[in-house]
């Protein structure tokens, strides 16, 4: 009589995986670890995804180590001009296996630019999708970055306190990026070789490597 | 987080060790369920034992229905796991060859060996014969086998793609198809153990 609840028990619990197998089979076709659509809009919605070029030229003036900038335009404009330390990833190499590292973890704070924020919105959606974190957009691109940092256009006279405060924190920065608004002069924006040595970036370590 | 030896989670030496452990555990347990005796194996086809048929099949679904949770909730990558390729004409040939095995000598390999152990002769005796069988099958492997081995290849087949059906439903219908099984051969075993006094 025992044996024979046994054997029923053994053939419900069974049956019990079976069904559980199937409700999560039928219910969702990814596994669990990635973002539902659903959710994804939420997501979007709700999350901290820039980064604004003020920002950003204070981070890398002070020289701030967690900070890993991603250059997503093609090699040859990579190599005409990019900011300071910038790793170039163009977008459709964006997913391979050798840059999970660097987009994939929680230690540095990775930021994605082009020339506008094309590129970025685009690279910023895909590694969102796959649950990546600490990826950011640099808010209006490179051509943002000449316009307010390189170049930046003084206020009004009528303007309040703080736009002069930000005028000569632009200015300050210009001088340090090579901007040449300082002498007036326009200057085509390129970087002077970089006052400051920076860390080579390379993909943080730890976890299960 | 697993498979722990492909993924390099453990190391080669650890991975060994792991499964001399569990290969202790897997004789003792086909001992203690009775498998080293003749007997209950042959008796699925005499009808009047169907213990090694229920513990196969049902561990067979359970490790189904584990792996393919495991897999949803991240804990398993199956891409990680060895999938073999299937060729369908071997295959059907080995399964013939090893039923008559079944059926002939009463052990499975494992049970052959655990039976051995245990110190029967006729498991020694089957032992020695499976060993014979591999050498010869190995050293006349490129002559006479190599093509039969290689015939209808089918490549890495899911079952449950072949079918058209999903994975979930497909062990779905496994477990049921297990579970009215159980209750048909318990029937048959029944009648067929009343009829005669079966001693094993």
């Amino acid at each position: 009589m025992m044996k024979k609840v046994l054997d029923l028990f053994y053939v419900a619990i069974l049956l019990v995986g079976a069904f559980w197998a199937f409700i999560v089979n039928s219910t969702s076709d990814e596994p669990i670890d990635r973002i539902q659509p659903c959710d994804l809009v939420d997501i979007v919605a709700h999350s901290d995804k820039y980064m604004t070029t003020d920002e950003l030229a204070r981070r890398l003036m002070s020289d701030d180590p967690t900070l890993t900038l991603v250059d997503l335009r093609t090699p040859t404009e990579f190599k005409k001009y990019s900011l300071q330390g910038a790793i170039n990833i163009p977008l459709a190499e964006l997913l391979d296996e050798k840059y999970v590292d660097i987009i994939n973890q929680d230690v540095q704070t990775v930021v994605f630019y082009a020339n506008s924020s094309d590129l970025s919105a685009k690279a910023w959606m895909l590694t969102k999708r796959l649950g990546y974190n600490n990826n950011y957009i640099l808010r209006g691109g490179l051509n943002h970055w000449v316009e307010t940092i390189l170049r930046p256009r003084e206020p009004k006279e009528t303007a309040v306190r703080a736009e002069f405060e930000l005028y000569s924190f632009r200015r300050a920065a210009s001088a340090y990026f090579g901007g040449g608004s300082v002498t007036g002069e326009s200057v085509v924006a390129k970087p002077k070789a970089a006052p400051i040595k920076r860390k080579k970036k390379e993909a943080a370590g730890g976890g299960c490597d | 987080m697993g498979p722990l030896f492909p993924l390099g989670t453990i190391g080669e030496e650890f991975n060994m060790l792991i499964g001399f452990f569990i290969g202790i555990g897997f004789g003792f347990l086909l001992e203690a369920a009775g498998f080293t005796n003749t007997r209950k194996l042959a008796g699925v086809f005499y009808g009047y034992d169907f213990v090694v048929l229920k513990v196969f099949f049902s561990a067979a679904i359970t490790a189904a229905i584990g792996l393919y949770l495991m897999n949803h909730y991240g804990l398993i990558e199956m891409d990680a796991i060895f999938y073999p390729k299937t060729f369908w004409i071997p295959t059907l040939i080995g399964g013939l060859i090893m039923a008559f095995g079944f059926l002939i000598g009463g052990f499975c390999p494992g049970t052959s060996i655990c039976a051995a152990v245990t110190g029967k002769i006729d498991a020694m005796v089957f032992v020695l014969g499976a060993i014979i069988g591999i050498f010869g099958y190995a050293m006349t492997y490129e002559p006479l086998w190599e093509n039969l081995r290689n015939s209808g290849k089918m490549g890495e087949v899911n079952i449950a793609d072949w079918m058209g059906i999903s994975d979930g439903l497909f062990i779905l219908l496994m477990t049921i198809v297990a579970a009215i099984m159980f209750f048909a051969v318990t029937r048959i075993q029944s009648k067929v153990t009343s009829k005669r006094d079966y001693q094993l």
